[in-house]
């Protein structure tokens, strides 16, 4: 009686076990039929005990064939481990499991059936599947990623190529510093053009590896190389620099020569940018070219003005001096009307004379070929010169000249030649274009730019006379150009002057302007840097 | 009377300079040619010479040789009467020791005679 009691008790104590496992448990026979299962076997099957007992065990598994394998395994080795099988509920989810499997036996040792433990391994499994299509993705994006960077790095390894190749194809000279003035770069045209290879010349200063010199073969010291000053961040304001600016292009404009490798020179032009980084000068790129074809071609163009000129005036002198015995009775006395009409010859040589010397100086100033001498210059004692020269044809016209100025002006630096130039056409022209009796005044003071330090002289030549029509005062300062108003009155004239005139003062660093009103008369201004 | 070398290429200017030269007193002898002025530089009170001559060689050629020959080079005053208005050529006979340089075209013949004669007298 002891005996089964504690048979039962035992059988309910295994039961309450295998019940209080959360995994499915399931006993098989020998042959396969279900024997028991727990509750964890009823809710993943959502079949109940009743009717799984009894039944082929391998019914419950998308794979039974696989199940029923796996069955055998446990019978020829006594057990299986994490044996992987679905399990299908009934109403259709899947349960991914991993069994435990051994051969249970009874106390003679006789093999009674299989007890097979699951475990589910589903949010493992999905865990699994989303961590590879995660790791997919991530694979792909990768993948794309990289063929994105092959792809830009392809793009930019071509772009650089491209950039390089023109740059070593330009034909001008290149060469790139940084902020010490130090090259960084050169490129092919530069190393033919000076002889240094890019390999020589990197990391070593500019202004020491390419010596500048200037016409008379002076080397252009380091401090006053536009390179340095560009590098230094100074405004340049040399007269012979077009630009102030500091981040537009310097102009680098000859006479300079920079010297090869081998000591030979070479007349060279080009620009000189700053390198701009947050508006700080981090280096310049150079650029400029061998200018011996175009100095050769403007010498040979000026050497034919010149010649050109020289041979044009020797027979008017010839006409002239010849006409000039005649009127002074070198040749015997002449009458009234042979005076006249060899006056009328004079005139008309005279005017030739004046076009000739005024073309030969357009020319020579169209080709660069003048040649600017400053000097420390008393502009007062010019233009009184100037004013005695038209002394003349201001007493003829009855006219009255005045010239006011402040006493003890400095001397200005200035090509006195060419400054006369600019007063003989603007006194002339007041004087030619005035009628009788009119009045000139000239005057020329300091003046100084907004209380600052620059200081300029201020020149102004104003008549009384005809005006310049309105719709020609654009057209002034442009070469050949004569008002209507004028050419009415007189043929003579080149159209020359003022154009001239402007190129010399604005060549001097001044500026030139005019107002002007038809019939009441012109004002003409001059500025010039002291 | 003052003897002026006048050095001059052109026959029509020579000759009319020649005629106003000695119609203001001067006696003049002519050359076309450094080589010919050479010859006559050793008599002469004064030179009008033009730059471009007949031959290779110029009025500065000339000067360059009257000066090596002859220490009356700083007591003749030189002329130079040229259409050759190059600032430096002028320069060059500024350099050179000649200050009196005139450009045809610019002055009567008159004007240039009148300086002349204020030179010399």
């Amino acid at each position: 009686m002891n005996k089964k009691i504690s048979r039962e008790e035992n059988a309910r104590y295994a039961r309450s076990l295998i019940e209080a496992s959360l995994d499915p448990l399931v006993t098989i026979s020998i042959d396969g039929k279900i024997t028991d299962v727990n509750e964890g076997s009823i809710k993943v099957t959502g079949i109940s005990r009743e009717k799984l007992v009894g039944t082929d065990f391998s019914d419950y598994f998308t794979e039974p064939e696989k199940a029923r394998a796996g069955y055998k395994q446990v019978f020829a080795d006594g057990l299986v481990t994490d044996y992987p099988l679905t399990i299908h509920h009934l109403n259709g989810t899947l349960t991914h499991v991993l069994y435990n499997a051994s051969v249970y036996t009874d106390e003679k040792g006789e093999v009674l059936g299989v007890f097979a433990a699951a475990r589910d391994v589903t949010a493992k499994k999905e865990l699994e599947k989303q961590l590879a299509e995660f790791a997919k993705l991530q694979d792909e994006k990768i993948i794309n990623r990289t063929v994105e960077l092959a792809q830009k790095v392809k793009e930019l390894s071509e772009a650089k190529a491209k950039d390089e190749a023109i740059l070593l194809s330009l034909g001008a000279a290149l060469v790139v510093v940084d902020k010490e003035g130090k090259i960084e770069f050169v490129n092919k045209a530069f190393e033919e053009l000076l002889g240094w290879a890019q390999s020589e010349v990197l990391g070593k200063f500019m202004v020491e590896v390419i010596p500048r010199e200037d016409e008379a073969g002076l080397e252009v010291p380091f401090v006053e190389r536009i390179l340095s000053e560009v590098l230094a961040g100074k405004k340049i304001t040399t007269s012979n620099i077009k630009s102030s600016d500091l981040d537009a292009p310097v102009m680098v404009l000859p006479p300079y020569y920079y010297i090869r490798k081998d000591k030979t020179r070479f007349p060279a032009a080009g620009f000189i940018n700053p390198i701009l980084l947050n508006k700080r000068v981090v280096g310049a790129v150079e650029i400029f070219r061998d200018i011996t074809k175009e100095k050769e071609s403007d010498t040979a163009k000026s050497d034919f003005i010149s010649l050109a000129a020289h041979q044009l005036r020797t027979p008017l002198s010839v006409v002239s001096w010849y006409i000039e015995m005649l009127l002074d009775g070198d040749g015997g006395e002449l009458n009234e009307i042979q005076k006249d009409y060899f006056q009328q010859i004079y005139n008309a040589t005279e005017r030739m004379l004046d076009m000739v010397n005024s073309l030969l100086n357009v020319a020579l100033l169209d080709v660069g070929a003048v040649i600017i001498h400053d000097e420390h210059t008393d502009v007062a004692l010019l233009i009184q010169d100037v004013m005695d020269e038209q002394k003349k044809d201001i007493l003829e016209k009855e006219m009255e000249i005045t010239f006011d100025y402040t006493k003890n002006l400095p001397l200005i630096k200035i090509d006195p030649k060419r400054l006369r130039m600019v007063l003989q056409n603007l006194i002339s022209n007041s004087v030619k274009y005035t009628e009788k009796k009119g009045k000139i005044k000239i005057k020329m003071s300091i003046l100084n730019k907004n209380g600052k330090e620059k200081k300029e002289l201020l020149l102004s030549v104003e008549d009384n006379g005809l005006g310049i029509p309105f719709e020609f005062q654009s057209k002034i300062f442009t070469k050949f150009f004569r008002a209507d108003n004028v050419v009415q009155r007189s043929t003579a004239g080149t159209g020359l002057g003022m154009y001239l005139a402007k190129n010399i003062v604005e060549a001097s660093g001044g500026k030139i302007w005019f107002e002007s009103k038809e019939n009441i008369g012109t004002t003409f201004y001059v500025t010039l840097p002291m | 009377m003052k003897i002026i070398l006048l050095v001059e290429d052109d026959i029509s200017l020579l000759t009319v300079i020649q005629i106003k030269l000695e119609r203001c007193g001067f006696k003049v002898v002519t050359a076309r040619s450094v080589e010919s002025a050479m010859e006559k530089i050793m008599k002469v009170d004064g030179i009008w010479l033009d730059h471009n001559l007949i031959g290779k060689e110029n009025g500065m050629d000339f000067v360059i040789k009257f000066k090596a020959k002859t220490k009356k080079f700083k007591e003749t005053p030189v002329f130079v009467v040229s259409n050759t208005s190059s600032q430096d050529v002028q320069k060059c006979y500024a350099d050179l020791g000649v200050l009196n340089y005139f450009v045809k075209a610019e002055h009567k013949l008159s004007e240039i005679v009148k300086q002349v004669q204020t030179s010399l007298s």
